[in-house]
């Protein structure tokens, strides 16, 4: 900020008042301040293992020749140049599974922290921009679904509406709403005595247009690390739903459904449940990471 | 202290009353008739004894009704019959309680000695390799899904340990010792999660105290360095740390659910997965309104935790 000198205007009134105008010389700064900022190195590391993940869950079909419900003659074959990971106990290959559950794993913890993200942003700015009434009404409706254990209440639902994915899409959503209520209705109830949004209104903008050009992009940041970490635990959840065999049905494979179904061969091939298991870690440390450089890269006191 | 426990208490109510209802809810989601599983395929939904099993479950009466009718038993601890083996259901959820109450504290207590030693580690040393260590090891632990970690446990110890009990019953009733010793690693599976959580915290909340004012004059007064650590460290830091203890107890009640499938334990979590695999539905009522009570319990003692621990709060509470 070496080359940030105050440009001096003479007011009417007020002669010599100093303002601090931003000069070209600042601009370029602030452009290099963003850059170191942004580029931390977990966020490096977890955008590339995420883009990763995501390529390998889209490329499946192309990136092995096999099927992932082909039955094979060798069950319970051990790694080898032919099946890379090994075969389950009907001979159907583990990394081409492994790959194809990445699919059906990654399509639920996105949508579904993607419908929590949307349907809860939109109660938070609600709630935080109204106040009084409507505000204490959803909140305590928040309290009510939070008061549940997230896991205990995904098991109960998914349950009683059905394993498959539309409704874990649907349940996780729901469960991960609030998260997003939450910091959306705190962010909003800061941000709306800032004085732009005092202009707003004073210029006879509407309500709905305040909130979406002027509320909500000040209150992204924090919404989007909650958004990454939030499809960690989707997936944390994903998998214990299909371990527990209220995931996506098989034959379909799913990371969990794979670790359940080797439990019984465990002792013959235990290459069976270590691969869809360092999937998980793989994936999970991945979000992980990007949320924390989100973090770090989007807070402005950091 | 009573008054702020009185209305903390009286704060829940309302939520305890939103959660009966979901619990209530959840039932009533399944697409079909109920009586159609029940009785099976072959008998018609209008015969008569189609009627009577609707009658014997009050299903053929409104929806307000049989909440009430549901709730008014809950409240006086008869949480109906099971629908399956057609035994009441509270003596059941008794029974089991206990196992995934033992669990959960012990995983607790591990979570804690594990996590809180962990994150003063890393806050002192931070930036070092301790502190780089400990946080990769705690990004793995956030990162592990309890069940592979038990299923890995279990595989491995039964290859070089095949002494070690892994699996199997407890009888915490007759042989404690044998039961916790059976608990120790479904405890210690259950608990890295939660001391992960509780590490974290901890070397956040240690990376603010060390650097306050008041550390340096404890010092400076001759102080030895662990007195100080933990004196004039930890205690300041023991705030946020209840939080997670909290938050993380909350979570190890759920976690238990599927860590007692890992390990085929007789706890209330597996009650739950066998109720809702043999679709019973009474019992998966029952249980969820159980766990999701002891849960919002467990979060009324860490508020009152706050109240021993921080003085403002007894002086504006």
């Amino acid at each position: 900020m070496a080359d940030a000198h105050p440009t001096v205007i003479d007011v009417p009134d007020q002669p010599g008042v100093q303002l601090n105008r931003p000069t070209i010389a600042d601009e370029s700064d602030l452009a290099s301040w963003r850059f170191r900022h942004c580029l931390n190195l977990p966020l490096l590391i977890g955008a590339v293992i995420v883009l990763l993940s995501i390529a390998l869950a889209l490329t499946a079909p192309w990136l092995t020749s096999h099927d992932p419900l082909e039955i094979a003659d060798a069950s319970l074959s051990p790694p080898s140049s032919q099946y890379l990971l090994g075969t389950d106990q009907l001979g159907r290959d583990v990394l081409t599974r492994i790959l194809y559950a990445a699919r059906s794993s990654l399509a639920a913890a996105c949508l579904s922290a993607a419908l929590a993200f949307v349907s809860g942003t939109m109660i938070g700015l609600l709630a935080g921009y109204s106040s009084g009434l409507l505000d204490a009404c959803l909140m305590r409706v928040l309290d009510i679904l939070q008061a549940f254990p997230a896991l205990l209440l995904a098991i109960a639902l998914v349950a009683a509406l059905g394993p498959n994915l539309p409704n874990l899409v649907f349940t996780m959503g729901l469960l991960f709403m609030p998260r997003f209520a939450r910091v959306a209705r705190a962010s909003t109830l800061s941000v709306r005595e800032r004085d732009y949004i005092t202009a707003s209104i004073g210029l006879g903008v509407s309500r709905a247009r305040t909130l979406w050009r002027h509320v909500l992009p000040n209150i992204a940041a924090p919404l989007i690390v909650e958004a990454s970490l939030t499809v960690t635990i989707a997936i944390l959840t994903e998998a214990s739903l299909s371990f527990l065999g209220l995931g996506v049905q098989p034959p379909d494979p799913t990371w969990g459904g794979m670790i359940a179904e080797s439990t019984s061969v465990m002792a013959l091939a235990p290459w069976l449940a270590l691969s869809p298991g360092l999937a998980i870690v793989f994936v999970v440390v991945g979000f992980t990471l990007m949320g924390d450089g989100l973090r770090d890269a989007l807070d402005p006191r950091g | 202290m009573l008054r702020y426990a009185a209305g903390r208490i009286v704060l829940t109510v309302p939520v305890l009353f939103g959660v009966s209802l979901m619990s209530f809810a959840i039932i009533h989601l399944i697409p079909g008739d109920i009586v159609s599983v029940l009785a099976g395929p072959t008998v018609a939904l209008d015969s008569e004894a189609a009627q009577n099993i609707r009658h014997a479950l009050h299903l053929d009466q409104p929806l307000p009704v049989q909440y009430g009718i549901w709730l008014t038993g809950t409240l006086r601890g008869d949480f109906g019959n099971s629908l399956v083996m057609g035994l009441p259901v509270g003596p059941q959820i008794a029974s089991h309680l206990p196992v995934t109450l033992v669990l959960t504290a012990l995983s607790l207590i591990l979570a804690i000695m594990i996590g809180l030693p962990g994150g003063v580690v890393a806050a002192t040393t931070r930036g070092r390799w301790p502190d780089l260590a400990i946080r990769g090891v705690a990004l793995l632990g956030l990162s592990t899904p309890p069940f592979f970690v038990g299923v890995a446990a279990v595989l491995l110890l039964s290859i070089y340990l095949p002494s070690f009990k892994t699996l199997g019953a407890v009888d915490l009733h007759h042989d404690p010792l044998g039961g916790l010793q059976t608990l120790l690693l479904p405890a210690f599976v259950l608990s890295l999660a939660s001391a992960t959580t509780i590490m974290r915290y901890t070397r956040v909340a240690m990376l603010e105290v060390l650097a306050e004012p008041y550390m340096a004059t404890a010092r400076a007064k001759g102080a030895g360095r662990l007195r100080v650590l933990i004196r004039h460290g930890l205690r300041n830091a023991l705030l946020p740390v209840v939080t997670a203890v909290g938050v993380t107890a909350a979570h190890l009640i759920a976690g238990a659910v599927v860590v007692e499938q890992v390990f085929g334990l007789p706890g209330i979590g597996q009650l739950m997965l066998n109720a809702i695999y043999q679709r019973d539905y009474t019992q998966v009522q029952a249980t969820v309104l159980v766990i999701t009570t002891l849960v919002v319990l467990i979060n009324i003692m860490v508020d009152l935790s706050y109240y021993l621990l921080d003085p403002r709060i007894q002086q504006h509470g």
